[in-house]
């Protein structure tokens, strides 16, 4: 498997990808987290990670964020080994992770500010941008004023507005409430689906219908030690509504990925 | 039946306005009992002289140290005493701020850093500041710079260990998030440790501006020409009680001052918190 030729068109390639932690018992012992970990993501594709608690879903993202180190295999983003962050990645947080000091423009803007873009186009393009995620009533509240489906938005917009080429996702509704989260999982789509040019998106959830309302193709992965271990295409025609959500392809795709899940753990079938 | 009874009472009668609480009392409750224990403290004051309990010879009345004390603002005799004093105290805090947070965000945030330093740390951190008195005049004589090294070592202690601490305390993934964005060291340090970590920073400051006065006192009754302890030291030697306390005085009224203004700047650079944390 290692020697082959690198596909050249995938925007993200993951090979063989070990990650291992110390034993937190200081015994020498290891801890494999991912373990043969293979994923391909093609330019402009959504692909969602699907897998149980603690199969290291978050751990591949922050390894592709360039975050964490990786113990074995290649991680390529363009062609090219991550090695440390790579700023084309955008990331959204479980947990928000928003400046709590800063307004939430100013949030916004941070990624812009970093880049050394001037104050006046910077203001103009995080005000857009929140207007895009319908928060410009609340561009000048702090976080600790906005209600977690708000944050959660700020924290899109954030990383929509400097406009990375990847954008990975750490599920980020998973603390919100069903309705809110179907209608940011509309939004999300609503953002992508209209983009210049389609962004490369890596989605980690534990939602089956989330993955499948959202996603081109599933990724689902084992229990420890973690690796990709089914693809599932969604053919679902685009640009998908909640109507899609009663389809019956929708079903039929919904029963087939619990099948593959079940077989992992026994995590159920649905939102969780 | 429910009609009948309600009938029955005159209106009147039947809604109570509350008694509205008197509005003056409210707006200035904290200052009227504030101000009723400074007298109380002003009369046992003058009480105990009064009485002959103490020897105005060693306390002087409340009168006689505003009286003192007015008169050595308006014969300039206080100001040239408390303006130089001023001076070191705000060099030194300064200087120690500074170099407390530049060196509390670097240990803070560099394990090795903090590994190394730590020991030295722990030997430094509360030894005596009275006893290296002796060795900051050896090496700096009894001017200015002895004085204001001593403000900075007793300033520069409660900062640095403080801001070790808080940036330990500063939330991994808002470093990770900001790296994400893009950002750089400086960014980081600046952007995003110091706003973080400010916060928690305030108590070592706090802590340090208290010092600072107490430090230069006792680094100005080892000797110098000017200075509030200087002040005082030298009513002492003429037995001059009245001067002596209004030279105390002048020292209360600077940490008054100085508490204040430590407020008012932990009010300002933490606001993003207010309905966050329960100040
Ligand atoms: N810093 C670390 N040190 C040691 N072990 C770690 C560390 N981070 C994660 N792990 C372990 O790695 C495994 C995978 O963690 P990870 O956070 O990637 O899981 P996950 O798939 O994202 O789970 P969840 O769906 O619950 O978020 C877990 O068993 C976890 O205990
Ligand atoms: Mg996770």
């Amino acid at each position: 498997m290692s020697a082959q030729v690198l596909n050249r068109t995938a925007k993200i390639e993951a090979r063989n990808v070990a990650k291992i932690y110390p034993d937190a018992h200081a015994d020498g012992g290891f801890h494999t987290v991912l373990e043969d970990f293979d994923l391909d993501l093609r330019s402009g594709e959504f692909v969602s990670l699907l897998g149980p608690s603690g199969c290291g879903k978050s751990t591949f993202l922050n390894i592709l964020a360039g975050l964490e180190t990786y113990d074995g295999g290649d991680v390529l983003v363009d062609g090219r080994h991550v090695e440390g962050v790579n700023s084309d990645v955008g990331v959204v947080f479980q947990s928000y992770a928003l400046f709590p000091w800063l307004t939430a423009q100013k949030n916004v803007e941070a990624g812009l500010k970093i880049r050394g873009v001037p104050r006046a186009e910077r203001r103009e393009r995080a005000a857009e941008v929140l207007r895009t995620v319908g928060l410009s009533a609340a561009a000048n509240r702090l976080p600790h004023q906005l209600s977690g489906g708000m944050r959660q938005r700020v924290a899109i917009a954030r990383v929509l507005a400097y406009e990375p080429e990847i954008l990975v996702f750490d599920e980020p509704f998973a603390a919100l409430d069903a309705q809110t989260r179907e209608f940011l999982q509309g939004e999300l789509l609503r953002i992508w689906e209209s983009g210049r040019t389609r962004k490369t998106v890596l989605f980690v959830t534990h939602s089956i219908d989330e993955a499948i309302f959202l996603s081109d193709r599933i990724a689902v992965m084992t229990q420890s030690p973690g690796r990709v271990k089914d693809h599932i295409e969604v053919d679902l025609p685009r640009p998908r509504t909640s109507q899609s959500r009663s389809s019956t392809g929708f079903a039929r795709i919904r029963a087939q990925v619990a099948r593959i899940l079940e077989e992992e753990v026994h995590i159920g079938n649905g939102d969780d | 039946m429910a009609t009948a009874t309600t009938e029955a009472v005159p209106a009147e009668v039947a809604i109570r306005r509350p008694k509205r609480p008197n509005a003056f009392l409210v707006k200035y409750d904290r200052y009227l009992y504030g101000a009723a224990g400074l007298l109380g403290f002003l009369a046992l004051w003058w009480l105990v002289i009064n009485r002959g309990l103490i020897d105005s010879l060693y306390l002087a009345t409340p009168q006689d140290t505003v009286k003192a004390f007015l008169s050595g603002l308006a014969d300039g005799s206080i100001p040239a005493d408390a303006g130089p004093s001023i001076q070191r105290a705000v060099i030194g805090f300064s200087l120690a701020l500074v170099a407390g947070i530049v060196l509390g965000i670097l240990v803070g945030s560099i394990p090795a850093f903090g590994k190394f330093a730590e020991p030295v740390l722990l030997f430094f951190r509360n030894l005596s500041l009275l006893a290296l008195l002796p060795v900051f005049v050896a090496f700096l004589g009894i001017d200015e710079e002895s004085k204001i090294a001593i403000v900075v070592w007793a300033c520069f202690w409660p900062i640095f260990i403080n801001a070790v601490g808080a940036v330990g305390g500063v939330e991994r993934i808002l470093i990770n998030s900001a790296r994400t964005l893009g950002a750089g060291r400086l960014y980081i340090f600046t952007q995003v440790v110091l706003p973080a970590a400010l916060p928690s920073f305030f108590p070592g400051i706090r802590l340090a501006a208290a010092n600072a006065f107490t430090a230069l006192v006792a680094a100005e009754l080892v000797g110098g020409a000017q200075g509030l302890g200087i002040y005082i030291n030298n009513a002492s030697y003429r037995m001059q009680t009245p001067q002596i306390y209004a030279g105390i005085l002048t020292l209360g009224l600077l940490g008054v001052l100085v508490n204040a203004l430590m407020a008012g700047a932990e009010r300002y650079l933490t606001r993003w918190q207010r309905g966050l944390t329960t100040r």
